[in-house]
């Protein structure tokens, strides 16, 4: 076998290591987490580095639990993930309305495409110092900036979803003399879920990136402040703990969308 | 209704809000709220005076270094998932376990092993740029027709030329997709490290400096130069991407 990819399912593909999925999926698993450790136990051992900047994985572990074990760790996941609730509900409402709108009515979308187009250009992180002179430090800022983060995806999606609703749907519509209203109930609005789903899921992904930004700007809570402070205190296991957290709930976010994704359009392949 | 006639809607619309921003600035005589004409005088102002071309350049070679630098390993990387088997066992699953990771939460961490000077901001910048070039990379390699694939093994030719001529050229549209968000991400880091990063040059610092002095009109200047040089290089990307593209259109 000169190459591979594509072939897979493939008779080309040959498992001559792994036989069963079972093992396979764990080897494809256990093998690179493995290797993971390994060469960061290794890098430890190897006493190249200071204590300050790189400790074992065993005591990031220890550290995760003792913060777990004081509550403070749970507190800051806590104030977290409301606010990326909140900042991704509210962002991702308007960003689905506002799609809709460029959507559906042909002169909204002349009216607003230019300024929504532009707006879209400048990155969220740079209206982060505007909007910290206009609502200051609070909860109000993070939650504005996060969902000013969910907005745009969601309404970009939305509207790309509500275009390319495939034409021959269009024209079952047009047989069945639908009326406007039955039109976009029956035919629209599912033809675009999946691509409104995408636009959730990246959005999602968004916001939390999102929240530990706005965390480190200023707050006094939270997984981003959390990390922000161990810097200032050289608390290296904290923050590595921070990151593995972060990291683990973008991936679980991310996997739930996309169960709900293929429930919700379960006529799509499978990417 | 022709497309520039549509154009020209939107535009009216946004020339009447920006007309309707500078007559409420004016009446309003707030601080917080600087007229339009006011931003601009400021950019005029800074421009003369050297500042402006300082911060902007400043910003500008820090992405262009840290771009390189990420989207280089990530092509690098991104061939070698695409292209053999056992790396993509080995090293795929961790690529996408360290893409979970926020962009901003690996701030505190690389502030802590690279200071918050130059080389974090960079590191932070590569970083951002690495992920959609090795990953659209790999994509585009696996998507390589089979055909391709049996004329690469019909001319015997080896691994190594494999990749050169034929897979390669074939995943080249996945390689500039990957490349222009790298682009775009790596503008992002250079703002997000000019801001939580120490201050230096830039044009995060002039979104900083008016932050902190309350400066409605420093920090709008700072907002429209990171969204129209943002959007300038989508634009040389999406022209690069045209013109190295067309040898492909011409042959399909």
């Amino acid at each position: 076998m000169l190459f591979y990819g594509m072939s897979q399912g493939s008779p080309r593909m040959s498992h001559r290591v792994f036989l069963t999925p079972f093992t396979d999926r764990l080897f494809a698993v256990a093998l690179p987490v493995a290797l993971l450790i390994g060469g960061w136990e290794l890098a430890v051992q190897s006493e190249a580095f200071s204590d300050a900047i790189l400790v074992p994985p065993q005591r990031v572990f220890e550290t995760f639990v003792e913060l777990m074990k004081s509550g403070e760790l749970g507190g800051h996941l806590r104030a977290s993930l409301l606010r990326v609730l909140a900042g991704f509900s509210i962002g991702g409402a308007i960003g689905l309305i506002f799609g809709l709108l460029l959507g559906l009515l042909p002169g909204f979308e002349r009216a607003s495409g230019v300024i929504f187009h532009a707006l879209r250009q400048v990155p969220v992180i740079a209206w982060a110092p505007l909007l910290l002179i206009v609502l200051g430090i609070g909860e109000s800022f993070k939650i504005v900036v996060i969902a000013y983060a969910a907005l745009f995806p969601v309404a970009l999606n939305t509207l790309d979803g509500v275009r390319n609703v495939p034409a021959p749907l269009r024209d079952v519509a047009t047989l069945f003399q639908f009326s406007r209203a039955a039109l976009i109930r029956y035919v629209v609005l599912p033809g675009a879920l999946p691509s409104i789903l995408t636009g959730f899921r990246l959005a999602l992904s968004r916001s939390w990136m999102m929240v530990v930004a706005a965390e480190l700007f200023a707050s006094s809570e939270g997984l981003g402040y959390m990390m922000n402070l161990a810097r200032e205190m050289f608390q290296i296991d904290v923050i590595m703990v921070g990151i593995v957290l972060t990291g683990l709930i973008g991936f679980l976010f991310d996997q739930l969308l996309r169960v709900i994704e293929a429930r919700f359009s379960p006529w799509m392949p499978k990417p | 209704m022709t497309k520039t006639l549509r154009n020209a809607q939107g535009l009216f619309v946004l020339l009447m809000l920006l007309v309707l921003w500078e007559v409420s600035a004016r009446l309003a005589q707030s601080p917080f709220m600087p007229s339009l004409l006011s931003v601009l005088r400021l950019g005029e102002e800074t421009l003369r005076s050297g500042s402006l071309i300082e911060n902007y350049v400043a910003s500008l070679f820090r992405v262009l270094t840290g771009f390189s630098i990420g989207a280089g390993l990530g092509l690098f990387i991104g061939t070698l998932l695409g292209v053999f088997r056992i790396f993509d066992r080995v090293a795929g699953p961790l690529v996408i376990a360290f893409r979970q990771i926020p962009l901003f939460g690996l701030v505190p961490l690389i502030g802590l092993w690279f200071g918050i000077g130059e080389t974090a901001k960079i590191v932070l910048i590569a970083i951002a740029s690495f992920y959609p070039v090795a990953l659209n990379t790999q994509e585009g390699l696996r998507g390589v027709p089979e055909k391709y694939r049996d004329v690469a093994v019909l001319f015997t030719f080896s691994r190594w030329q494999a990749v050169r001529h034929v897979l390669l050229p074939s995943a080249l549209p996945a390689i500039l997709t990957g490349l222009k968000h790298g682009l775009s991400f790596a503008w992002i880091a250079v703002v997000a490290a000019e801001l939580f990063l120490a201050a230096a040059p830039g044009l995060g610092n002039i979104l900083t400096a008016g932050r902190t002095q309350y400066r409605m009109d420093l920090v709008l200047l700072g907002v429209f130069l990171v969204g129209g040089t943002g959007y300038a290089l989508t634009l040389a990307m999406a022209f690069f991407e045209h013109r190295l593209l067309r040898w492909r259109r011409a042959f399909l």
